[in-house]
């Protein structure tokens, strides 16, 4: 596997360090990743929420633990992790348009890294392209 | 030193050109080290890369059939801070010297 296509909508912080290592794991491992991120995933991905810890349901009443965890693993930083995994090699990494105007985010609400574009592009050229496509 | 699952079951640890230490990091974490560590070993040196994560076993071996990288083998070792250790061993891709 040389390629790899990504569309992440769900907008945890224990869903999106699960996108993250997973591209990480697969740079290093010389494939190209490139990630859409969508719906909620913009709505965390943005500077002023990026690094607000917002778990899952499911870990209610073990935040506390979890995020001590994830500090002690070095995965509570969402933009570093994606930002090393950005230099780690051929990555990139996009915001959708159409919900980036649903979200009320604009381009520079972003966290450093994210690229704006439309659905059908990543459609019609990331996906197409990619040797395997995953959903988160 | 005895290694298994690899293409080498014995080698001369004292041609290790580069110790890799991944323990206390997950998966992901510790192939992003290697793949760094890696970029400095020279073309066919081998790399040693210690581990607490039990699925280095399978992960490391994986990493180098989609890279080129010979997997030599890895062994187990009682530790005691971390119960056990994987510790591998891989000889890096002939035609990519170190930069």
């Amino acid at each position: 596997m040389k390629s790899l296509a990504i569309i992440a909508s769900r907008g945890s912080s224990n869903s999106l360090v699960q996108v993250a290592t997973l591209i990480l794991a697969a740079v290093a491992s010389e494939v190209a990743v490139r990630v859409f991120f969508r719906d909620e995933a913009v709505w965390k991905l943005t500077k002023a929420r990026a690094h607000e810890l917002s778990l899952s349901e499911i870990y209610r009443g073990q935040e506390a633990e979890v995020a001590a965890r994830l500090a002690a693993q070095g995965l509570d930083d969402l933009p570093r992790l994606l930002r090393e995994a950005r230099e780690a090699g051929d990555v990139r990494l996009y915001a959708c348009s159409s919900s980036m105007a649903i979200c009320g985010v604009r381009p520079e609400d972003l966290i450093e890294g994210l690229e704006v574009r439309g659905l059908t592009a990543f459609l019609l050229e990331d996906i197409a392209s990619a040797d395997r496509v995953l959903t988160f | 030193m005895e290694l298994v699952d690899g293409e080498e079951p014995r080698l001369d640890e004292a041609a290790v050109a580069a110790v890799v230490d991944c323990r206390g990091m997950l998966c992901a974490q510790g192939i992003l080290r290697l793949m760094r560590a890696m970029l400095g070993v020279p073309a066919s040196g081998v790399a040693k890369v210690i581990s607490t994560d039990p699925a280095a076993e399978h992960d490391y071996p994986a990493w180098c059939r989609n890279t080129g990288h010979h997997f030599l083998g890895h062994r187990r070792e009682p530790d005691p801070q971390w119960g056990s250790l994987v510790v591998s061993f891989i000889r890096k891709r002939t035609d990519q010297a170190a930069s």
